[in-house]
Formats: C-alpha cells, sequence, structure tokens
C-alpha cells in the first residue's frame, strides 16, 4: 500500500466486489451503488459504516438489515458509559454504608444499644 | 470462551476481600474504634484474596509474561486498566498494614532481623491511620470495578448497565461480611489472633449478631439488584439480553441459578438470619450456616454471570 498499490483481496476480487482507495471517493461510488439497488428492488440497501461509531475505515453495502449479516444494527463502543457503572457501583456501596452500617454501628446507637442490654441483664 | 472459571473465582476473591474491608471499616470507624479487630481479619483476607485473585487474572492472559504491560499506562476510561492499578495498590497499602501492625506490636527489645524491621517501620505506626481510608477507598473501587469490568463490554447479559455494578457491590460486602462470620466464629479468629497478636478487645457476640444483622440487610439489598439486573434485561433491554436473560432464568444455567444463587446464596440465609433474629440463639452456631451459604451463592453468581454472558 506503501507503494501506491490496492491490497491484495480488493485487487484480486474477481467480482469488483471489494474497492479500495481514499474515505471521499469511496463514499462517493458506494452512495451511487446504494441508490442503484434500491432503485432495482432492494429497497432496504444502504450503507453501513457511513456514521456508525463515527464512521468507520471498512464500509459495506448492504441490501438488508445489518443485524442479518451478524453486525450490530447500532453499534456501540463497550465502554460508552462507563462512568455511569461506576455511579451505578458507587451509589450502590453508599447506599449500604448507611444502611444497614450506619444505621447499625454509628456511635450513638451503640451506647444506647449497650444501656439496654446491660438494663436486662441486671 | 475467552473468561473461564479463573475470571469467576477472580471476581468473588476480589468483592469478598474488597467488601470485607469494606464492611470491617464502616463498622469500626462508625462505631468510633470498636471493632479494630474486624479491620485486622479483613485485611489478613483481602490481602491474599487481592493476591491469588490477581495470579488467578495473570493465568487467565494468553501471555502471561506480557502481564506488565497492563502497568505501563493509567487509562481512567478502561475498566481492565483501572483495576489492575486498584488491584496492585490495595495489594500494597494492605501488606504496608500488616507490616505496621506486625512492627507496633513486635516486642521493642528483640533482636535478629525481625527486630530490625520493625524498629526501621516503628516510627512509621501512625501512617497507618491514613493508610485506612486510602485502603477504604480501594476496596470500595474495587468491589465497584468487578461489575464495571463485564458491563463495559458488549456482551448481550453484561451490559446491563448500572445494575449489574449494583449487583456485585452488594453481593461482594455480602461475602465479605460472610468471611468476616467465619472467622470470627470459627477457630479460624483464635488462630490468627494468635499468629498476628491481639487488636484491641474481641468484639462481643452482640457485635457478632448485628453484623449478621447487616448482612441480612445487604443481601435484602442484594435480592433487589438482582431482581432489578433480570427485569431490566428481559424486559426494558434489547431481545438479545432478554434471550441471555432467560438463559440463566430457564435455560442451561437456570438450575445453577435458582439452586445455587436464589436458594442457597439468598433463601437460607435470609431464612436462618430471621430465625436467629427471632430466637437469639447462641450466634456461634447460626452465624456460620448462612455465612457458609452466602459464600458459596456468592461465587455461583458469579459464575452463572461469567458464563451466561458468553454462551
Amino acid at each position: 500500500m506503501t507503494q501506491g498499490q490496492w491490497p491484495a483481496c480488493a485487487e484480486a476480487c474477481p467480482a469488483g466486489a471489494l474497492s479500495f482507495g481514499p474515505r471521499t471517493e469511496i463514499l462517493a461510488a458506494a452512495k451511487e451503488r446504494v441508490q442503484t439497488l434500491r432503485d432495482s428492488g432492494n429497497p432496504r440497501a444502504f450503507l453501513y459504516g457511513e456514521s456508525e461509531l463515527g464512521g468507520l475505515g471498512y464500509m459495506c453495502i448492504l441490501p438488508e438489515p445489518a443485524s442479518l449479516y451478524g453486525l450490530p444494527d447500532v453499534p456501540r463502543f463497550a465502554t460508552k458509559n462507563v462512568l455511569g457503572q461506576w455511579l451505578g457501583g458507587l451509589v450502590t456501596a453508599g447506599v449500604i454504608a448507611a444502611v444497614p452500617f450506619w444505621l447499625l454501628f454509628r456511635r450513638k446507637e451503640e451506647v444506647a444499644v449497650k444501656e439496654v442490654s446491660q438494663g436486662g441483664e441486671g | 470462551m475467552l473468561w473461564k472459571w479463573e475470571v469467576a473465582i477472580y471476581l468473588w476473591l476480589a468483592g469478598l476481600g474488597g467488601g470485607a474491608y469494606f464492611a470491617a471499616f464502616l463498622a469500626n470507624r462508625l462505631s468510633g474504634g470498636r471493632y479494630k479487630e474486624w479491620v485486622r481479619f479483613a485485611v489478613y483476607l483481602g490481602v491474599p484474596a487481592g493476591l491469588l485473585g490477581s495470579l488467578l487474572l495473570v493465568l487467565d492472559l494468553g501471555e502471561q509474561l506480557r502481564s506488565w504491560h497492563l502497568f505501563t499506562g493509567f487509562r481512567p476510561g478502561s475498566p481492565m486498566s483501572m483495576g489492575s492499578w486498584i488491584l496492585l495498590i490495595w495489594s500494597v497499602i494492605g501488606v504496608a498494614m500488616i507490616a505496621l501492625w506486625f512492627a507496633e506490636v513486635f516486642p521493642a527489645e528483640e533482636k535478629g532481623p525481625l527486630g530490625a524491621i520493625a524498629s526501621v517501620l516503628r516510627p512509621l505506626v501512625p501512617v497507618v491511620n491514613v493508610l485506612s481510608w486510602v485502603a477504604f477507598v480501594l476496596a470500595t473501587l474495587l468491589i465497584a470495578y468487578t461489575g464495571v469490568l463485564l458491563s463495559a463490554t458488549n456482551q448481550a447479559l453484561w451490559r446491563g448497565a448500572l445494575l449489574l455494578p449494583a449487583l456485585f457491590v452488594a453481593s461482594a460486602v455480602s461475602t465479605g461480611i460472610a468471611a468476616l462470620l467465619v472467622v470470627t466464629s470459627t477457630r479460624i479468629g483464635p488462630f490468627l489472633r494468635e499468629l498476628f497478636g491481639e487488636a484491641g478487645e474481641t468484639p462481643a457476640t452482640e457485635a457478632v449478631a448485628r453484623l449478621g444483622k447487616a448482612d441480612t440487610v445487604v443481601i435484602v439489598i442484594e435480592a433487589v439488584a438482582l431482581t432489578g439486573y433480570l427485569l431490566w434485561l428481559s424486559v426494558f433491554s434489547t431481545p438479545d439480553a432478554a434471550l441471555s436473560a432467560s438463559l440463566l432464568l430457564s435455560g442451561t444455567l437456570s438450575p445453577f441459578f435458582w439452586v445455587g444463587v436464589v436458594f442457597i446464596g439468598l433463601l437460607i440465609p435470609l431464612g436462618l438470619e430471621f430465625v436467629a433474629l427471632r430466637k437469639a440463639r447462641a450466634v456461634h452456631v447460626t452465624a456460620l450456616l448462612p455465612a457458609l451459604c452466602t459464600l458459596f451463592g456468592g461465587l455461583v453468581l458469579r459464575a452463572v454471570v461469567v458464563f451466561g454472558g458468553q454462551l
């Protein structure tokens, strides 16, 4: 590729199904192809990868929804919600710190319980 | 299947160690320092649990010798990077705390290599107070991270947003308390006291019963988080998430889920704790069985979630 050649798979593809080039050129060609497909009886044809995850480096023209090809329909970054997930864990820890720990172990109550139990024994 | 039993046991161990410290530290601080011994037991449990867990994680890697690469960067957005650092610092601080406690009780007049180490460490003993706070922050992050690690993936069962970390935190604290209860109500407690020296007064039976009560409340929170998590997956999430949840509820993993997690891990401990609360019988007998059930249920929970996410 550094010598200005195509990747072997795209170059060798006998049916011309693979193409390689600058993103803008590929995008224009792909959109044209999608339109052709739509006009010729594939109304659901679309370009996968144009905007998914901010635009993929490898785009596919698919005649049916992506999930039919084992691709996620709406791909998302696995760590997209990581802050919320940390919060989910930490908030739970906070709740547990309050109930039962603060309720059962805070000093005031400790003394009161102690007195009651001693009173009960005596 | 990429993550196997090593990861399930690791998540259980890290939760147990961090949860025990979380519980012991809170009980001790809130009560004005009455339960120093639990904090020590928790560190004696938490450090080996962290180290053993880390070992399992390294074993689980394809390239064990490259595991140090995890420590070449600090990436807050990556739970795996954060977890590696949390585990490392947790273990170092735990070892430092044990060393300082050792120096505190070691006879000053004693010579030899141990005496030399103790005399070097003795001026640093007050630092243990600061370390105990740092360890509390780390323990809290550690137990949260065990859930975040799974939920920050795209596996249908795990990307349960907020409730998987919530469930793992509750389970970590309940297994942690259970581990403390096992230590205090068996001969392990006296053995540790013998080995490392005494730390304040031994908590009374009444205090142990209260810790059992705290565990009951945490188990209730865990049951709520578990119900919410599975309900969310089954009803409000995507179809593939609902399919994953059905693996646990009615599919291949359902015997383990219903018997191991729900019956042994949640219902038996809750039932026994309620009986103990009403009858106030000898706590040493009644604390052990629910604690062992809780520990077992926590392990099965990690296993069904780890395996279920990859089926």
